[in-house]
């Protein structure tokens, strides 16, 4: 639409007073009428809506041409015959597309994401119509409303009031008659400024329809009412050297004539490549268009545009091309179609460059790709963003990069700009009569406006059973000499990956016995700490030299992590350590992805010689990156070794604190993995069995090293509490260990120990702030816990007692391992460690292992509990008595 | 305390004179006045506007009036046509 809309009807300055009372009443009444009416229509069913829509669309069709010699007898603008089409298209072509669509209830069911949609009215619209295209667009808001359920109050433009009214009458007549509510349709009678402003600001209208220049948009969209704004255009159409001439030609002639050019996505500005300019003008002259000269069109710019708003001038839209000519002194045939002129540039010294809404068009010489596109932008820009675009080509890679360029709701190819931005006729495009020109237009959409623009879709989201996982390595060999297996797996070479102290005993030797009789092998001896980047490289370096296929991993977890990183980087050298350890929330939707692509490739065989990390089976790697003073934590399933040899041969030399701190990290994984947000039916059969495990046999290994069934059964537990939590994770007893740990080096498996009661406590307790999981039914933390008390045989009768007796056991579990009772037996002042605990809160907090914590920890719930491991033990059986049981 | 109450039970195909009717009954100033519309399922325009025009009546008179039976979607209408605030809803 135009900008004498936007003069008439919303630049000029609203009047300081209202609408009278008089007058309030009866825009009122109007108002009462739609609610009223809207209220009725969310009663209808689809069956009612669409017998009313059918026989609208019906009366639309018989009363086409009553209401096509309406509009042009009251608005002077536009040919009957096309304004027939318009109607037509309105009804017919509107129908064809929305009679099988639902708009009522349950309009889309995806069983694949679990969801419905389910339609929702809007209730009442207050809708301006143009004087361009009026009776169309009220056939064609008419039936989208009644398909939709809802009431619409029309404002048309003054100038075609009388053709509106009557068009608003007929579809009006003929829905109440097949059972549409009672005040369905209603039009403002010789509607003002002041009665746009007083409606748009009721409070009972739904939604603005506003088609019309954009001071008609923009006056909706500040209205503050959700508003759906479709205003002016200035199409560009690019006439490229490939395209079919003759097409494009009549294509352009049937759009930029089709009602006078009265459609705003009508061709404004043809930029033709030089190449086929002359050509183009002579098929365009031959058929039967004026090709103005230099002075001719010198003429057209002083008339047809004002020279002082820049913008087109009234008198001419929707005039004949000839009545045009005749009228400024322009000597043209009499059966001329179209005035064409020739121009050099876009912008206000090319007063043609702009929205013509009359068969008036600007043609432009362009010398080359580049230079059609910049002009074609310059026109897009001149008025016409988001709105319609054209161009003529047959090459895809032209068409393509003008569909990148130009900002344009509707692009259309090969065919008529008006006729094709219409929709259902030239292409797939939704029929419509109301454009959306996105935020370029000051408008909320690009889409051709219709059914799904006047609803409220709501979204029925049930719960999803969000897929989970249990990956573990594909090969476990377990018990007393497992590492007899090594010889079933083929290696031409293979690097052993271990410590000075594990060659120095003899296990390289035990595993070298083992392997295939042909490997070679070299063993690479690291440190035992955590791998730090140079050792990580030299390890690569080995494998690289040595072509190695086979990576024995023999260690506890600091050499079975190094051993992972060597094997990532050996396999892929172009990855990132750095960038792989981005931080993430869920594994699946991280943004970071490990490297698929691999230049070697190497089998990673780990055997611990611990019974606590379970790095043997886990997708966790933790490398120390000293330069940087930092750890990186990696974490991808692609890290899991391939197989786990978890012989107890390896472990029966282990020291007595040791066993005791891996231990408690076992029971720790165990514990915060079966209560884990992630915890599942599979996750939930290891931790307990680890568990059980644990409490059994880790008295016996502590205090009976060479017992060998002891040794074996904690191995065993090990591993298995590791594939509990590197399926399920573990939690903030893991969060707050690693920060205190590092901070005051402390042990892992000691500092696990020092908290592990509090955390029990914490997590059985009422959570100030539940963790949001689609894993979990409700809220089982402490359920669980009282499962582990009965699978341990502790007594209790109510899950609360239970909780209790498992703090008790593992209070007195740590107490027989010589663990401890509280932080402050380490010897660490209360000053020191209050100095401490911001530096442990935060780093506390930003550890990703409470993630998967039942209870969200809140920053002072994690000071707290820093301070009841520091108090000690009495301190979490005082926090069950306190604390209200769920 | 005794209060001066007057009941009404409403079939969807009388609702508009039922309605025309109360309105009437509302000159008597009961106290209060209760409307069964446990077998009506859909309401026209017509005996919206006759619903509105009781509930006006009735707030003039400054009688309460008690709705029963008031099912989902006949109720969501009342609200859209924002008259729920001039009764009472019982089930």
């Amino acid at each position: 639409m135009i900008a004498t809309e936007l003069n008439e009807r919303a630049q000029v300055p609203l009047p300081a007073e209202g609408p009278t009372a008089e007058r309030i009443a009866y825009l009122e009444s109007l108002v009462g009428q739609a609610k009223i009416a809207a209220a009725v229509f969310t009663q209808f069913t689809q069956e009612d809506v669409d017998r009313i829509v059918k026989a609208m669309v019906l009366a639309g069709l018989e009363q086409a041409q009553h209401l096509a010699h309406l509009a042009v007898e009251e608005t002077r603008v536009g040919v009957v015959e096309d304004k027939v089409i318009k109607n037509m298209v309105a009804s017919e072509f509107v129908y064809s597309y929305i009679k099988d669509k639902r708009t009522v209830g349950i309009i889309r069911e995806i069983p694949e994401r679990n969801l419905l949609e389910m339609a929702e009215p809007i209730g009442v619209l207050f809708s301006l119509t143009p004087i361009t295209n009026p009776t169309s667009t009220v056939l064609f808001k008419c039936i989208v409303a009644v398909k939709t359920r809802n009431a619409v109050i029309f404002s048309p433009h003054p100038k075609a009031w009388r053709c509106c009214a009557e068009a608003v009458r007929i579809m009006y007549e003929t829905a109440v008659k097949h059972g549409a509510p009672e005040g369905v349709f209603t039009c403002v009678e010789s509607p003002t400024l002041v009665d746009n402003a007083y409606m748009m600001h009721h409070k009972d209208v739904g939604l603005i329809d506003a088609t019309g220049g954009p001071g008609v948009v923009k006056a909706a969209y500040s209205s503050g009412k959700p508003a759906l704004g479709v205003g002016a255009g200035n199409t560009p159409v690019y006439l490229e050297k490939s395209a079919d001439l003759n097409t494009a030609v009549v294509d352009i002639i049937i759009s930029k004539t089709f009602d006078n050019g009265t459609i705003c996505a009508s061709e404004q500005t043809v930029v033709i490549d030089d190449e086929i300019y002359e050509a183009a003008l002579k098929k365009f002259a031959d058929l039967g268009a004026h090709i103005c000269n230099e002075k001719e069109t010198k003429l057209l710019e002083r008339t047809v545009i004002d020279p002082q708003t820049g913008f087109m001038q009234p008198m001419a839209i929707g005039q004949k091309a000839a009545d045009i000519a005749r009228f400024i002194g322009l000597s043209v045939k009499a059966n001329t179609k179209l005035l064409i002129a020739p121009i050099h540039g876009v912008g206000r010294e090319h007063p043609l460059s702009v929205e013509k809404l009359f068969p008036v068009l600007a043609v432009y010489r362009a010398k080359s790709v580049p230079e059609a596109l910049r002009v074609c932008i310059d026109v897009n820009h001149a008025g016409g963003l988001g709105h319609t675009a054209v161009i003529f080509s047959r090459n895809e890679q032209v068409i393509r990069e003008f569909g990148n360029v130009i900002n344009a709701g509707r692009i259309i190819v090969n065919s008529p700009g008006a006729i094709g931005a219409l929709g259902a006729v030239y292409n797939d495009l939704v029929p419509t009569f109301s454009f959306g020109c996105g935020t370029g237009g000051g408008n909320s959409t690009t889409d051709n406006v219709n059914i799904y623009h006047y609803l409220n879709i709501k979204r029925v989201a049930r719960r999803t059973q969000t897929h989970m996982w249990f990956r573990v390595p594909n090969q476990i060999f377990f018990n007393m000499n497992a590492v007899e297996n090594l010889g079933q797996f083929p290696s031409r070479t293979t690097i052993i990956v271990t410590n000075p102290a594990l060659e120095h005993i003899g296990h390289v030797d035990i595993v070298r016995r083992h392997m295939c009789p042909k490997t070679h092998v070299h063993v690479c001896v690291i440190p035992d700490a955590e791998p730090e980047v140079n050792v990580i490289e030299q390890g690569v370096e080995a494998l690289s030299f040595y072509k190695a296929d086979q990576i024995i991993a023999l260690g506890g977890g600091s050499i079975i992590d190094a051993a992972k990183i060597m094997k990532l980087k050996y396999e892929s050298p172009e990855a990132d350590l750095e960038e792989l350890a981005a931080p993430f929330l869920d594994l699946r939707k991280r943004v970071i992805e490990y490297p698929k692509e691999k230049v070697n490739r190497a089998r990673l065989v780990a055997i611990p010689t611990t019974s606590g990390t379970g790095s043997e089976v886990t997708p966790f790697a933790v490398l120390t990156d000293k330069q940087r003073g930092r750890k990186v934590t990696l974490a991808d399933y692609s890290l899991t070794p391939d197989v786990a040899i978890v012989d107890p041969q390896f472990v029966m030399s282990m020291p007595k604190s040791l066993t005791a701190d891996t231990g408690i990290d076992c029971l720790t994984h165990a514990l915060e993995a079966g209560v884990s947000n992630y915890a599942s039916a599979y996750t939930d059969a290891s931790a307990m069995q680890a568990i059980r495990l644990v409490f059994r046999y880790l008295p016996i290994a502590y205090g009976n090293p060479r017992h060998e069934e002891a040794r074996c059964m904690m191995h065993n537990a090990a591993c298995i509490a590791a594939m509990a939590f590197s399926n399920a994770s573990v939690g903030v007893n893991h969060a707050l260990a690693h920060a205190f740990g590092a901070r005051f080096k402390v042990a892992h498996g000691k500092a696990n120990a020092l908290i592990l009661p509090h955390v029990i406590a914490y997590n059985a307790a009422v959570p100030t702030k539940f963790m949001p999981s689609p894993y979990t039914q409700g809220y089982v933390a402490h359920k669980k816990y009282a499962t582990v008390a009965d699978l341990l045989g502790l007594g209790g009768q109510t899950v609360q007692e239970k909780v209790e007796k498992l703090i008790g056991a593992t209070e007195q579990l740590l107490d027989q391992l010589g663990f401890p009772r509280s932080i402050a037996e380490l010897g660490i002042t209360k000053e020191e460690f209050q100095r401490a605990i911001p530096e442990m809160v935060k780093a506390a907090f930003d550890d990703p292992s409470w993630r998967s914590n039942p209870r969200m920890p809140l920053i002072e719930e994690l000071v707290e509990l820093f301070w009841k491991a520091y108090a000690g033990r009495g301190a979490a059986k005082q926090a069950v008595d306190e604390t209200q049981a769920v | 305390m005794e209060t001066n109450t007057a009941f009404l039970s409403i079939d969807e195909g009388n609702l508009t004179s039922a309605f025309e009717t109360a309105g009437e009954t509302l000159d008597g100033e009961p106290e209060q006045f209760g409307v069964d519309l446990s077998c009506v399922r859909r309401i026209d325009s017509a005996g919206l506007n006759a619903i509105q025009d009781f509930a006006h009546r009735a707030d003039e008179k400054k009688v309460k009036v008690v709705l029963r039976g008031v099912n989902a979607n006949v109720y969501k209408m009342l609200k859209l046509a924002r008259l729920t605030r001039h009764f009472l809803f019982a089930n």
